[in-house]
């Protein structure tokens, strides 16, 4: 009896281990693309409406699916509460809404370059580093895509092979 | 004054923070030129500290710092502003911004290195143009009226004042309010923040800013219907063509002109038309006269012909 429930226990703990693993692969392009919609307003919001960047964070805040709006409230925060210049205001949030995403170092990069051209300079030449942001995140999320297809799969079934391979060991 | 202080640096804040209490009021400018001290013009005259301290000195990387602050780290939002070359922040402070221009056919494109700067205190003197009310007001209706000075004079003041009296009226002399439209090309007049006016205008006063004067001056005619018409330095070509226009609609207006004299400005080409028609009722000639300490205004006031009706004189707290 007690062999069974541990057994058991044993394959739910690893089928769930493979599930998270796999979720981390599903959850990265989603938020690159998400990040991706997110610039695309932002550009539409500088070259139209010439809105400043706080309020652009307040306004993405609101607009944008979590996670992503939880980086823009960050952000809003440290300039508006502490009163932060938008360059280190943005490092800082970058650093810390990047441990609470699937996203990984490139796109971190990525975005980091992006801030530091951010309200620097005038709407044509803003237009164009988005757009070269634009890009790169569009490779990184075809990139994200091809791991997620071979991986994602195969990190569910690994999960509960490994617990099924264990139980048999212990047996 | 506390809307200027957090643009500046520390250091900045600390010695217009120490500054004499009766100096800081009468603070009129504040002027910062990179790697240069910092400047402080008081009732007109650059103002020394006290023994032993020295005004500190203005740096590079702080002038794109300050830059950035009166973007809101919004470099883009500016670009209209770096093309004027002037920026109205919250209190209708005016920041005059010089530095290296670009150029595009001939053309300024925009300031890029901006690195002087000057910081103009926005200060509205309600009551100011109080005394020309009597000559300027009759039978219901408010002449039109050229404000003449030379700069510095406080023509801007005075027509502020104007617009608010124009757009309040005055119940206790039986003058009645009125719609008033304000074309403000410099956004000098009503200090507009996004659109909203920082100054005290009155509750009846439209506002068409950064527009340039001869256009504005139509579009307010056709669109809001203004009983009284309100503009700055006008000069040009077309400003004199789009006030005839507007003076032969039947509505009153208001403006300014640079000029040390009313002979001086009749003979201007552009002025000269208007004078010659007649089309202004009064004309107001406003000089700078400097008190004890204190600065004051001598105001003139010419009838249609440009013959003399009065003068008065004032100090300006």
């Amino acid at each position: 009896m007690i062999k069974i429930i541990g057994s058991l226990l044993i394959l739910f703990s690893s089928t769930a281990i493979g599930l998270l693993l796999a979720r981390r692969y599903r959850d990265r392009p989603r938020e690159i693309r998400q990040w991706r919609s997110a610039l695309q307003s932002i550009e539409a919001e500088i070259v139209y409406g010439r809105v400043p960047v706080d309020q652009l964070a307040d306004d993405l805040s609101r607009q944008m699916p979590v996670p992503l709006s939880d980086f823009f409230t960050l952000l809003k925060e440290l300039l508006d509460g502490q009163d932060l210049p938008l360059q280190d205001a943005w490092i800082r949030a970058v650093h810390q809404f990047w441990t609470r995403t699937s996203m990984k170092q490139p796109e971190k990069e990525i975005i980091l370059q992006f801030g530091s051209t951010l309200g620097a300079e005038d709407a044509e030449n803003q237009q164009r580093h988005i757009q070269l942001a634009l890009a790169h995140l569009a490779r990184e999320e075809s990139d994200a895509r091809q791991a997620q297809k071979s991986n994602e799969k195969m990190m569910r079934s690994l999960g509960v092979l490994t617990g099924v391979l264990i139980v048999l060991l212990f047996l | 004054m506390k809307q200027i202080l957090p643009y500046l640096p520390e250091a900045f804040q600390q010695i217009i923070f120490r500054m004499p209490e009766h100096d800081r009021e009468m603070l009129e400018e504040i002027r910062l030129r990179t790697e240069r001290p910092l400047e402080l013009i008081v009732s007109g005259k650059r103002w020394k500290p006290s023994e032993g301290t020295e005004l500190p000195i203005f740096h590079r990387e702080q002038a794109r710092q300050l830059l950035q602050k009166i973007s809101k780290y919004s470099l883009y939002t500016l670009e209209e502003e770096l093309k004027r070359g002037f920026v109205t922040i919250q209190g209708g402070h005016r920041i005059g911004l010089a530095g290296r221009v670009l150029t595009e056919h001939g053309h300024v494109l925009r300031l890029r290195d901006v690195t002087f700067f000057n910081i103009r205190l926005a200060k509205q003197k309600i009551g100011a143009a109080l005394p020309l009310v009597p000559y300027l007001y009759n039978r219901f209706r408010w002449y039109n009226t050229l404000l003449i000075g030379a700069p510095q004079t406080g023509k801007t003041t005075m027509l502020r004042d104007l617009a608010r009296l124009v757009s309040e009226g005055m119940p206790e002399r039986y003058i009645q309010s009125r719609k008033t439209a304000i074309v403000d090309e410099r956004s000098e007049i009503a200090g507009c923040v996004n659109g909203v006016p920082q100054n005290r205008l009155g509750s009846r006063t439209d506002v068409m800013d950064a527009c340039p004067k001869a256009e504005g001056m139509m579009m307010m005619i056709r669109s809001m219907s203004p009983e009284v018409l309100i503009v700055d330095e006008i000069g040009g070509k077309a400003d004199t063509d789009a006030l005839f226009e507007a003076l032969n609609a039947g509505v009153s207006v208001i403006a300014t002109a640079h000029g040390f004299t009313f002979e001086q400005l009749a003979q201007r080409p552009s002025i000269r038309p208007l004078v010659d028609a007649r089309l202004f009722d009064r004309y107001v000639i406003l000089s700078r006269r400097s008190y004890v300490e204190q600065t004051g205004c001598r105001l003139t006031i010419l009838d249609q012909s440009g013959r003399k009706m009065s003068a008065t004189e004032g100090i300006w707290q």
